[in-house]
Parts: C-alpha cells; sequence; structure tokens
C-alpha cells in the first residue's frame, strides 16, 4: 500500500489517488474517479515540475491546492504521486506536515 | 529398415532438369549448411519455389540422424507462420531424395546485397532491422531461438521485402538435440559472447547478433574483424562495442546507441526483447523521417497551366479540408476546429505515424524510376484517403483515380476510364490498353508522368488489367501508379503473375497505431484543433490504451472513437478522456451526426465492471504498467 495508513485514517482526508508519473492510477482510496483524478494529478505535477524549473525550486517535492471548501496535497514518492484530497482546508497544512513526514520516513 | 545415418548422400548439386513432387528443379541459387538451395519451379502452381534438398551425411550430423534433423528444420519453420519469415510449403522425401519446398524470395541477401552496392542508408538498413526484428520476435514467442542471425541469411526482395530465413541452426530449440554446452553454434563474425563462452543460445544472443548484423548494413562490415577466429571471439568478449559512427560519419547517434545496447556484453544489459529493439528502431525511423526544424521536407511544386485534356479528377469533393467544429465541442469544450476528421488539402500532414508514411510516398513517387508505389494497410488504415490526400498535394501532376468502393458494381478500371473520359471498351485487358493509349498521348503535354491512383485492388480480380497497366507504366514511364490496399499487396500481385522488379517498386505500409502512437496521434489533434486559450483537455493513460484496443489500431477507427469520445465529455462536461469514454464511444457511427448531447450515455456506476475490468487488466499488462488498483 503507497497511500501512508497515517494519512488514510485522518477524518479530513476525504479521499487519496496514487498515480505514476504518466497520470496512470496506481492506487485509490475512497475516490469515485480514481482514473481521471490520477491523470490530472499526472498533468498537473509534470506542469508544476516544469515550472519549478523555471523558478529554480530542484527537485520538486509537494505542491498543494486549496480551493473555498476542500485543497489537495500532491507529494512525490519515486516514481509515484501521492494526493491526499482534504476538507477542510484549514487542515491543509497540517496534512501537508504529516503526508511529507511518512514519505520521508518510507524513503529512509 | 535400413538406419537412415547409413545412407550415403548422393551429389545434390547436379540435379538441373530433375523432377521432385510437382517442383522441377531450374539452377542452384545456394548452399546451406545441411543442404543445396535450388530455383524450382512448381508446375502445378505454376510459380517459382526453393526447394532446399539435403546434402548433408550422417558423419556431419554428429550422430544424429540427418534426414529427421533436416525434417525437424522443415517443422520448425512450419510452426511460424509470419509475414517476414520464408514460409514453407512442404517437406517430402523422393528416393534418395529430402528436400523442403521453401517461398522463394526473388533478390539478394543482405550481404550480398551490402557487398553489391555498400553500406546501406540508415533508413533501410533500420527497415531491415525492424522487419528482422519482427519476424524474431515471433520466433522467440514460438520458443525458437534462431542461433544464425546474419546479414546473410536476411533475403531482400522487391518492394522492402525482408525475409528471415535458415532457421538449420535453431534445432537446438526445437527440443530434439541440445547441442553440448561447448559446442558454438552462429557465424563467428555475429555471435554472442555468452555462446561464445559455452552457454547456451537465447533470445538475447539473437538479439546480439541482429545487432551486428545492423552495423554491417550501416558500415559493410562486422563489427569485430579479426584475422583469424580466436581474435574474433576475444573481440567479442573483452572489447569494447565499436561506434558505427567511426566507420561511417554522419550517421544518426540513435544509430549508434541502438548498436551500442544490442552488443552489449551482458544479455542483461540488452534490448529485453526484439518488440523493445524494435521500439527503438520505429523511433529512429521517426526521427530520420522528421525534417531539421524550419524547413519541410515536401517539395510541392509549381503547378502547371491546366491544358491537358485529362479531367482533374476532383479529390478535394472527397474528402473536405477543415471544417468548423461541431457545436458542442466548440461550445463545451473550446474547440475552434472539428478534430479527427478533416485533411487540409493544401498542407501535407503533420502528425506522426501519418505524416512519415505520407513523406515516404512522396519520396517514391519523387524518384523517376518509381512505376508503382503501394500503400498498404489493414482495414481502416486510411491508407486510400492517405494517397488522395497526397495527390492533392501534388499540384503540377494530372491524377486518374478511382476506387473500388465508389461503385461497388464497377471494376476499378472501369472507373478509371471513366475518370480519364475514355469510352469503356469492355473487357479489363481492353480498358488497360485503352487507358494506356490516352496517358500515353497526353505525356506528350505534360511535363510529369500522370499519377495513377487506384484504391481497393483486390487481388486476383483486378491482375490481368492491372498488369498491363504496369508493365506501360515501366516501360513508358509515361506515368506512375499509387496501389492503396491491404498488406502484403505487392506479394499477393507477384505471386499473381506480376513482374516487378526491384527498385521501379517502392512498398510503404500505414502501421497499426499502438497505445503509445494513438496517445501521441490524439494529443496532436486536441492541440491542433483546440481553440487559442482553451484549457488542456486530458487523456488517461488507460484511454490511450482501451481507445488503441477498441480500433485495433486503425486510424480511421481512432478518429471516429477519438470524436465520440468527446461527445461524450461535452455532455459530461468534462476535460478529461478516461477508460469510460473509450469504452462506451466505440461506436461505428459518428455522434456528431447522429445524437444530440442529452441522448450521450451516462457513466455507470461503479466503473469499471469486472468484464471491462478484465479487458483493461490485459492491456495494462500488455503496456507493462502495474493493475488497474482495488479500493483500499
Amino acid at each position: 500500500m503507497l497511500i501512508p495508513p497515517l494519512i488514510a485514517k485522518l477524518p479530513e482526508v476525504k479521499s487519496a489517488v496514487v498515480a505514476d508519473l504518466g497520470g496512470a492510477v496506481v492506487e485509490v482510496l475512497r475516490e469515485r474517479d480514481g482514473e481521471g483524478a490520477a491523470a490530472v494529478i499526472g498533468f498537473l505535477w509534470s506542469t508544476a515540475a516544469e515550472a519549478g524549473d523555471h523558478l529554480g525550486l530542484g527537485a520538486l517535492r509537494l505542491v498543494s491546492y486549496a480551493g473555498p471548501a476542500r485543497g489537495a496535497v500532491v507529494a512525490s514518492a519515486g516514481s509515484r504521486l501521492v494526493a491526499a484530497f482534504v476538507e477542510p482546508t484549514s487542515s491543509l497544512s497540517s496534512v501537508e506536515k504529516l503526508l511529507a513526514g511518512a514519505l520521508e520516513r518510507k524513503e529512509a | 529398415m535400413a538406419d537412415p545415418r547409413a545412407h550415403k548422400m548422393p551429389d545434390q548439386a547436379n540435379l538441373v532438369g530433375t523432377r521432385l513432387g510437382n517442383y522441377r528443379l531450374e539452377k542452384v541459387i545456394g548452399r546451406g549448411r545441411m543442404g543445396v538451395v535450388y530455383l524450382a519451379q512448381d508446375e502445378a502452381l505454376l510459380r517459382p519455389t526453393a526447394i532446399k534438398l539435403l546434402a548433408w551425411s550422417a558423419a556431419e550430423a554428429g550422430g544424429h540422424d540427418p534426414v529427421q534433423w533436416f525434417l525437424t528444420e522443415a517443422r520448425l519453420i512450419a510452426r511460424l507462420n509470419h509475414p517476414d519469415v520464408v514460409q514453407i510449403y512442404g517437406a517430402a522425401r523422393q528416393g534418395d531424395h529430402c528436400y523442403i519446398a521453401m517461398e522463394y524470395v526473388a533478390g539478394l541477401s543482405a550481404e550480398a546485397t551490402v557487398a553489391r552496392e555498400g553500406p546501406f542508408p540508415p533508413e533501410r538498413a533500420t527497415h531491415v532491422l525492424l522487419k528482422a526484428a519482427s519476424a524474431l520476435y515471433a520466433a522467440h514467442l514460438s520458443g525458437i531461438v534462431h542461433r544464425d542471425v546474419k546479414p546473410g541469411n536476411l533475403l531482400l526482395g522487391s518492394a522492402g521485402v525482408v525475409k528471415l530465413s535458415d532457421f538449420g541452426m535453431a534445432l537446438g530449440t526445437a527440443g530434439r538435440w541440445t547441442p553440448s554446452a561447448h559446442v558454438r553454434v552462429g557465424t563467428p563474425y555475429y555471435t554472442a559472447p555468452e555462446v561464445w563462452r559455452g552457454e547456451a543460445a537465447s533470445p538475447a544472443s539473437d538479439i546480439y547478433s541482429l545487432g551486428a548484423t545492423y552495423f554491417h548494413l550501416l558500415t559493410g562490415r562486422p563489427p569485430y574483424e579479426g584475422e583469424d577466429l580466436l581474435s574474433i571471439e576475444r573481440a567479442h568478449l573483452r572489447a569494447p562495442v565499436p561506434d558505427p559512427r567511426k566507420v561511417v560519419p554522419g550517421l544518426p547517434a540513435s544509430c549508434a546507441l541502438l548498436v551500442e545496447r544490442a552488443l552489449s556484453k551482458s544479455p542483461k544489459d540488452r534490448h529485453t526483447s526484439a518488440e523493445v529493439l524494435s521500439r527503438e528502431g520505429r523511433k529512429i525511423l521517426e526521427d530520420l523521417a522528421s525534417p531539421p526544424k524550419g524547413t519541410s521536407s515536401v517539395a510541392v511544386r509549381a503547378p502547371l497551366p491546366p491544358a491537358a485534356p485529362i479531367p482533374r479528377v476532383a479529390l478535394e469533393q472527397s474528402t473536405p479540408g477543415f471544417s468548423p467544429a461541431p457545436p458542442p465541442l466548440a461550445k463545451t469544450l473550446g474547440f475552434a476546429r472539428r478534430p479527427f476528421l478533416a485533411l487540409d488539402p493544401a498542407e501535407p500532414f503533420r502528425l506522426e505515424p501519418l505524416a512519415s508514411v505520407q513523406r515516404r510516398l512522396l519520396e517514391g513517387l519523387a524518384d523517376p524510376a518509381a512505376a508503382l508505389v503501394a500503400v498498404t494497410g489493414g482495414p481502416g488504415s486510411g491508407a486510400g484517403p492517405l494517397c488522395r490526400a497526397t495527390a492533392r498535394l501534388l499540384a503540377s501532376r494530372r491524377v486518374l483515380a478511382a476506387a473500388r468502393d465508389d461503385r461497388p458494381g464497377e471494376t476499378i478500371l472501369a472507373q478509371l476510364c471513366r475518370a480519364a473520359g475514355v469510352a469503356d471498351p469492355g473487357g479489363e485487358e481492353a480498358r488497360a490498353s485503352a487507358l494506356i493509349e490516352r496517358i500515353s498521348a497526353d505525356r506528350r503535354a505534360e511535363a510529369e508522368p500522370t499519377l495513377v491512383l487506384l484504391d481497393g485492388v483486390a487481388v486476383p480480380g483486378s491482375v490481368s488489367g492491372l498488369a498491363r497497366l504496369v508493365a506501360a507504366a515501366l516501360f513508358t514511364r509515361s506515368f506512375q501508379i499509387v496501389l492503396a490496399g491491404e498488406p502484403r499487396l505487392v506479394p499477393a500481385l507477384v505471386r499473381a503473375g506480376l513482374d516487378l522488379p526491384a527498385g521501379r517498386v517502392a512498398e510503404v505500409s500505414v502501421p497499426r497505431f499502438g497505445p503509445e502512437e494513438t496517445s501521441r496521434y490524439v494529443r496532436g489533434w486536441l492541440e491542433a484543433t483546440l481553440a487559442p486559450g482553451a484549457p488542456p483537455l486530458l487523456v488517461s493513460p488507460d484511454a490511450s490504451l482501451l481507445l488503441a484496443h477498441r480500433s485495433s489500431g486503425a486510424v480511421e477507427r481512432v478518429n471516429c472513437i477519438a470524436e465520440n469520445m468527446l461527445m461524450l465529455a461535452a455532455a459530461e462536461k468534462s476535460r478529461v478522456l478516461t477508460s469510460w469514454n473509450a469504452w462506451a464511444a466505440s461506436d461505428t457511427e459518428r455522434w456528431t451526426e447522429t445524437r444530440a448531447l442529452a441522448e450521450m450515455p451516462r457513466r455507470p456506476e461503479p466503473w469499471p465492471s469486472p468484464e471491462i475490468l478484465a479487458v483493461l487488466g490485459a492491456c495494462r499488462r500488455a503496456a507493462e504498467m502495474p493493475p488497474w488498483p482495488r479500493e483500499t
């Protein structure tokens, strides 16, 4: 399982998806259209990585998006992308930290 | 029964005129490890046939029964039914003679051709590589390792035909007599390091030999030359992989990279299969076909004054130019032009792989020696529309066109007579004569040969008249013929009796789209037709996989399904095309013409159902993707 259990259990994480870098769905948690979400995440990541390159950020590790009610955290885990969809958006920063930490521990 | 091993093999090299079954031996055309090869005439089917006669003694057979060994080779090849493998017609024993009847390929081996003409240009070398890789992949899937891939075992026929031959050394993999480990097989210049070390040959060693063969085709010599066997062996085992660009400067780096990978000392560092090698080869061809930035590879000629009497065919009427986008696609998704439909008659194709096919067709027609160019592809491949679109680019040419499907009750030559304004004399040969007379008369007023375009030639239905037309094109050079038809059209014409000399005939095949080509093609269309500033439309990898699967890789089906997918997306107001869109849109009709958005199917919940999941799973496995996820 690529979605960290700690994240999966958080009540603020309404759903989660793991995609490969090409946008193919690899793992789904409570997400109705995991395939569509994965395609968007793959596109987002490639676009954000390109922008990050232009800005001199180096290898991209994490991106957050927030709307009025719902936010998303996307983090890189090797050749996979882990996305957690969060409600309310006020919980976004804590989910960011937990997700980044969980993936770092996994890498270690 | 006498022990066949005790047979003394008769002299097999002096049997011209002898009849074996239906075959009359005409001349010796080769000598293999185990037999002499004759050109023979099949007197029942009236076709040339290659007859391989066993000329191998029990003493040479290492204790095995040479007849059984020979017949095992026949059975082995017969297991492979592949267009790029020499086909076997039968095997028999007559008296002291044991023979295999095989497809005759009129032409030379790649080795002899290189010796005669010098190194191949990279396009030609890569074309031969792809054909051989395709044949090898089929053999490997059947559990057969060839063990002796080399330029001498690749036969080059007319119109780009390449056949892999001589599976005699593959017998160890056929399960009868595995050679002892220290017995090396194959030809030294092309033998893989592990085989030199005495390890068993494997598909990876065939890939090595194919890489060495490619090096030879590109440079005119094998990768490792030596004064004796020992020095060649050492080079294969230890010398760095040579760079073909040091022999032929100016070769593309991609050719050198393919050679480097295929000739890796360790089998695990080579291409993992002949199919993977093919993919790399196809990319080389695509790169070679792409014009340098800022230039156009297609020279569109200035039009001549329209003075000649043959009426120009109104090709524009049969295929519309770019159309405005249908309202659902324009309003909801932001398309400026209709995607997946039209070909702009004023411009060449821009999307691969069709752009490469069109370039090759134009190059073929630019060669004044070319009498016939065949554009072939499976059903729905778009070969016919592509030829018509290409003819529109040749504004300076007179074009006579006919398509089998235009008037089903009428032969294609009868239609051609109508297009040329020639009274139909009745009978295919008479029609051909009348057409030739007309075209030859008009040729005097034209700067360039007329283009005769025949879409949907049926073999043998159209052959009698077609043979006359082709012969006239060959001898008079008044016109060139473009045939659009099914794969293997040219070999079928040859079998039907047409004389198609190498160098005067070219064949261009329209490839079937795999998932990668489908994805690139769809994205290309979307980018070309969405209005500037419109948000992107995303296509999920599973949608591309299913689209390729449901269309069978035929471009006309891809176009139809992809447009229907957009109609579904418009109905759902979604900018992501998923496997659901691809599955539901696989109708044979274009919905833009037949359905309103309100009538579009709705995505079922849950998606996908178990049956569709099985299809998706198979597509993912073939694409080496992880399985479709289950809800966690």
